[in-house]
């Protein structure tokens, strides 16, 4: 769960990264600007595995928790709609997305279901996954409270 | 414990929906009878007509661009406001077939240098199921500076050749593109915003076809 987790957010910042890669002229005229989101995406991911490997942090899956994870969606989108309006904000993320993914035949409207699914999906996941861990540490509690 | 098991299938439900869909909505094999090669440009000699089957790419409806029609496999393949389906050498050889003289006059220097293409000057129209007439190029354009069109044929294989971009028609002057708007000097684009014209063009991935003649004055 805490890859899912890191993946997800890392999902969200490679949106926003792709879109402020395309308000680059340069960029966008010579790279595929969702690549460059991807590559954010790992990056993201392979950092905070680095991040916890030297500091020994034993926080990571707390950290990313739905709390934490919608506040990330909540900023990194309102970037975007600063960044690009509602009208582009509709078009623009889909088409970076499907040139990435080279599905040139796939309609605006079908990326787009495809992303809010993979946003609301995860972070349903993660709200189920958060309730799960915290049971599990009441349970965990009231057993050693019992054996001791 | 349970609760994390619940958590793990309903992970694994997630991600097979995800492939499901993904898989689901990927376009249909490339060769379709719709896109089989053969009917991606159609030549006729006689008529001096080309006729090259696009694609719109609804990008270009809000996002600004400077390519016209570019080929689909070419580096700028997603860059344009058409998405052509045939190449831009074929294209090239179809303009000469027809009797089409290349201006040839443009250097990649001169892409800051505000000059403009040469070449045989060229009538574009456009039309799709459904539209039952042709209407002009530059109706399906929307530019910050609007000027009438005036694409001629530029010629620029050896750039097309090395470049590799896949451009048809550019909508400025270009050293690069087959053919290109003469109206607009090179560099122009820099100050100048076209976009595709979503008033005018049908929705996202409509076949259009683009037709090109020599021009009639």
């Amino acid at each position: 769960m805490k890859h899912f987790k890191i993946l997800y957010n890392g999902f969200i910042i490679s949106i926003l990264v792709s879109v402020l890669s395309f308000q680059n002229e340069w960029l966008e005229m010579r790279v595929n600007v969702g690549h460059i989101g991807f590559a954010a995406m790992i990056l993201f991911y392979l950092s905070v595995l680095v991040f916890e490997r030297r500091t020994g942090s034993t926080q990571i899956k707390k950290r990313f928790g739905i709390r934490n994870s919608l506040l990330n969606l909540t900023v990194c989108m309102s970037g975007v709609y600063v960044l690009l309006g509602a009208q582009r904000m509709a078009a623009l993320p889909a088409a970076i997305l499907r040139e990435a993914i080279y599905l040139r035949k796939v309609p605006f409207t079908q990326i787009n279901a495809g992303v809010l699914g993979i946003l609301a999906g995860g972070l349903f996941i993660m709200m189920i996954s958060d309730r799960a861990e915290k049971t599990e540490s009441l349970t965990g509690a009231s057993e050693e409270r019992t054996v001791a | 414990m349970k609760l994390t098991k619940i958590v793990k299938a309903a992970l694994g439900l997630t991600l097979s929906l995800v492939i499901f869909a993904g898989c689901s909505a990927a376009p249909a094999p490339a060769e379709t009878p719709a896109e089989a090669p053969a009917a991606m440009m159609v030549v006729d000699k006689d008529k001096k007509e080309i006729r090259m089957e696009t694609e719109v790419n609804a990008k270009y409806f809000t996002e600004p661009t400077r390519h016209g029609v570019v080929f689909k496999d070419g580096s700028n393949g997603e860059k344009s406001v058409l998405r052509g389906l045939a190449d831009q050498f074929e294209f090239h050889q179809a303009l000469v077939d027809i009797g089409m003289e290349p201006g040839n006059n443009l250097a990649l220097e001169d892409m800051k240098k505000s000059k403009k293409v040469e070449g045989d000057q060229l009538d574009v129209f456009v039309t799709w199921d459904g539209l039952g007439k042709e209407i002009p190029f530059e109706d399906i354009i929307k530019s910050s500076d609007p000027r009438p069109m005036d694409i001629r044929f530029g010629g620029n294989l050896e750039n097309a050749t090395a470049k590799k971009t896949g451009c048809v028609l550019c909508l400025d002057s270009c050293a690069v593109g087959i053919t290109s708007n003469s109206s607009y000097a090179t560099g122009e684009s820099d100050n100048v915003q076209f976009y595709g014209n979503s008033e005018v063009l049908p929705e996202d991935g409509t076949i259009v076809t683009v037709i090109f003649r020599p021009h009639s004055s």
